[in-house]
């Protein structure tokens, strides 16, 4: 009796791990076989970069294997928006993931989320130039300098690769650790340093209520410690005209003027520039004094700080009202001129607005938005 | 021959039709609710769901037969019908999902999320298992597979198409969501219940 | 209740993500259905829908975003102002894109106190009727977006 008992529960056991191992097998070799897209080639830039890789993920992940780093701040989940890419062939159907992101302009030129296209067969994209020489870097927090009761100054030291080459205007992307249940997160902020110092970045940073890049930044990290980037991105710089400048900016915002002010001490750039300050009271001024010193440093250069919501009895002397009342009032009538902004979306189609009516060209205005 | 060969199309289409209206295997057995509860608030989404437990429903119906007569039983290991039949739909779930992936984007992204959810259906293993009270072969057994998928799309897209039409903010809070399915389910039944009794199989 | 994965993972982006620290739920208990049918019973007492209020605040957001920054008076005590911040925020809801960051913090209003508005919540509000949970920052009591929506229209 016992012995019969036992042969069954053999046959019931080697029964179900035969067809449990038969149906895993199955499974396993039915991926290879379907789900395997063989080798692929990525054409970039028409074909100033060719990459032969294994077909099945997605364009950002291979891209970024491969060493070429699209910006992306939700990692490849497709919310956010930031790593879209011009595919002029073999990119497949739109997907409903990423079709609310995309205006209907940019799909008809084919522009698409590379963290939603799978790479399934060769493929053909149009990339910025200034995505080849993005990079990742590890580096040490050397100071984190308060400038305002809400503003900071991060500068950092290159670790590995040791050094980075930008220009003037260019941002990159931090990396946040987790912290307090938070998860690490892409945070974009423009360099305030200059291309010559190429093993440091400045950052000037502004504190966001509940942020969770910059809570971080403020009161965890510490002088000293790692951190990780990657960059340069961005197409905002200073033209090679030389032609009348007006740079108009406030808080954060300030960075990448920063950058092109002192790149163009540097370099005795000759053109006339004004810098409009936008802030709302004297506490949220800062560099005033190293703005001033560049005055007589720059052979022609105009600070001009502008406070918006300053009380009315305080010995404050210079301009006050909106950023773009001080504009119109301040703005030099001079042919040619050049416009540099950022800041929010808002501020920057106000200032455009503006610059526009006093007879500055619309294609001679440059900006980074905030977005 | 031809009075044998009508005889079997006669028949598979009665068990199709039994399978699909009179014994539908939602609104008269009541299984494969919960999916239908979760998903049947758009036409679109049901109509994709369904058609791929139609799909789902004849394959491994098929194969639980063949796994079923060919190798349980000779081994006498009947009554490890349950957990074979489960891992089963399972892979053929996989399977389909991935032959889908691979040769249609558009099918893979309308049907992709709900394809998964079809191996935790109660009523893809539920015709499995009644398929083995019926003394079928194997054509026939495909026809029962096939109706009893069908029936089951048919009760999700009528659902829906209820659903969709309902405005649920005139409804009492409590009833919005599950609530009112299940009370169209509910009436649904009471519907197909006039069916019963009209095919014998 | 067994949920979809669609719904699960709409779930999922309600809570804490790479986009927000505190999530849309904030220290709720209750889910986001749940929320929407409580605050609309308080809409419908006031008869006013979501969508009417969404679009009033929006108004609002504008008139601040305006003032770049500076403070405005929305009404007698109320005061409103314009913080800006560099980034987009995606809807938790998938499929609707991203919203620009950035927030209008209103203060003084009597029986409420500051609340903060942003595109994204006057959207969720606007298309969902979604005030979001209670315990995090922002939240907009519906009696306090009512208040707001009246002041707008002035």
């Amino acid at each position: 009796m016992a012995g019969i008992q036992w042969v069954n529960i053999l046959i019931s056991i080697g029964f179900l791990t035969a067809v449990g191992i038969a149906l895993t097998l199955l499974l396993v070799i039915a991926e290879k076989r379907i789900l395997n897209y063989g080798d692929c080639e990525i054409d970039i830039n028409n074909g100033k970069k060719k990459l032969t890789v294994r077909g099945g993920s997605s364009l950002l992940s291979t891209l970024s294997d491969n060493g070429i780093f699209i910006p992306s701040a939700c990692g490849g989940r497709g919310t956010c928006a930031y790593c879209k890419v011009s595919v002029l062939a073999g990119g497949g159907m739109l997907g409903p993931i990423e079709r609310p992101s995309l205006t209907d302009d940019e799909i008809a030129r084919g522009v698409r989320l590379s963290c939603q296209v799978k790479v399934r067969s060769d493929v053909a994209i149009s990339i910025p130039d200034e995505i080849f020489s993005v990079r990742r870097f590890r580096a040490t927090v050397v100071h984190k300098k308060p400038l305002t009761h809400d503003i900071l100054e991060l500068r950092l030291r290159l670790v590995e690769p040791p050094v980075i080459d930008f220009t003037a205007g260019q941002y990159i992307q931090l990396e946040s650790r987790e912290y307090r249940g938070r998860e690490a997160v892409n945070r974009a902020y423009s360099m305030s340093s200059i291309p010559s110092d190429a093993g440091h970045v400045e950052l000037i940073i502004r504190r966001v209520p509940e942020g969770i890049c910059t809570t971080w930044i403020f009161d965890i990290l510490q002088e000293g410690e790692e951190i990780s980037l990657s960059g340069p991105y961005g197409e905002f710089r200073l033209t090679d005209t030389q032609a009348p400048a007006i740079f108009i900016a406030g808080g954060s915002g300030m960075a990448p003027i920063w950058a092109m002010l002192r790149r163009m001490r540097e370099i005795k750039d000759p053109r006339p520039a004004w810098y409009f300050f936008g802030a709302l009271t004297q506490r949220d001024l800062f560099f005033v004094e190293e703005l001033r010193k560049l005055e007589g440093e720059l052979g022609n250069f105009t600070f001009i700080p502008a406070l918006s919501n300053e009380p009315p009895d305080t010995p404050w002397e210079g301009e006050r009202g909106l950023i773009t009342d001080v504009v119109r009032r301040r703005v030099p009538d001079l042919p040619g001129r050049e416009a540099y902004l950022c800041g929010s979306p808002g501020m920057i189609d106000a200032c455009v607005k503006t610059l526009v009516d006093l007879g500055v060209a619309r294609e001679h205005i440059y900006f980074d938005k905030f977005a | 021959m031809e009075q044998f060969t009508s005889s079997i199309v006669l028949s598979i289409l009665l068990i199709f039709a039994s399978a699909a209206f009179t014994d539908n295997i939602l609104l008269a057995r009541f299984l494969g609710m919960c999916s239908v509860i979760g998903v049947s608030n758009r036409v679109n989404t049901s109509l994709g769901l369904g058609a791929a437990v139609i799909f789902v429903t004849v394959v491994t119906t098929a194969m639980n037969y063949a796994v079923y007569y060919y190798m349980l039983v000779p081994l006498g290991l009947e009554y490890l019908r349950l957990i074979t039949f489960i891992v089963m739909i399972a892979a053929v779930t996989q399977l389909i999902e991935m032959i889908i992936e691979r040769l249609s984007e558009g099918l893979y992204y309308s049907l992709g999320i709900f394809l998964p959810l079809i191996t935790v259906n109660c009523a893809i293993l539920g015709l499995s298992l009644f398929m083995l009270n019926k003394p079928y072969g194997f054509i026939q057994t495909l026809a029962f597979g096939g109706g009893g998928g069908f029936g089951w799309f048919l009760a999700i897209v009528l659902i829906s198409g209820i659903r969709e039409k309902i405005d649920e903010k005139r409804l009492p809070p409590g009833l919005a969501g599950p609530g009112i399915t299940l009370i169209i389910i509910g009436i649904m039944a009471l519907a197909f219940v006039g069916f019963s009794g009209m095919i014998k199989i | 209740m067994k949920r979809s994965p669609e719904e699960s993972e709409i779930l999922g982006n309600f809570t804490p993500s790479k986009f927000s620290g505190d999530g849309f739920l904030g220290t709720d208990p209750r889910t986001p259905q749940e929320i929407i049918v409580e605050d609309a019973l308080e809409l419908e007492r006031a008869g006013i829908d979501a969508a009417a209020i969404g679009n009033a605040l929006g108004v609002l957001f504008d008139r601040a975003l305006q003032a770049m920054g500076a403070m405005i008076e929305i009404m007698p005590g109320v005061t409103a102002r314009y913080h800006e911040s560099r980034g987009v925020i995606p809807s938790p809801f998938r499929g609707e894109g991203a919203f620009e960051k950035g927030e209008v913090a209103v203060s003084g209003l009597p029986g409420f106190g500051d609340v903060i508005l942003t595109r994204l919540s006057i959207h969720l509000i606007e298309r969902h009727g979604f005030f979001q949970g209670r315990g995090q920052r922002y939240r907009i009591e519906p009696g306090a977006a009512l208040m707001l929506a009246r002041a707008s229209v002035r």
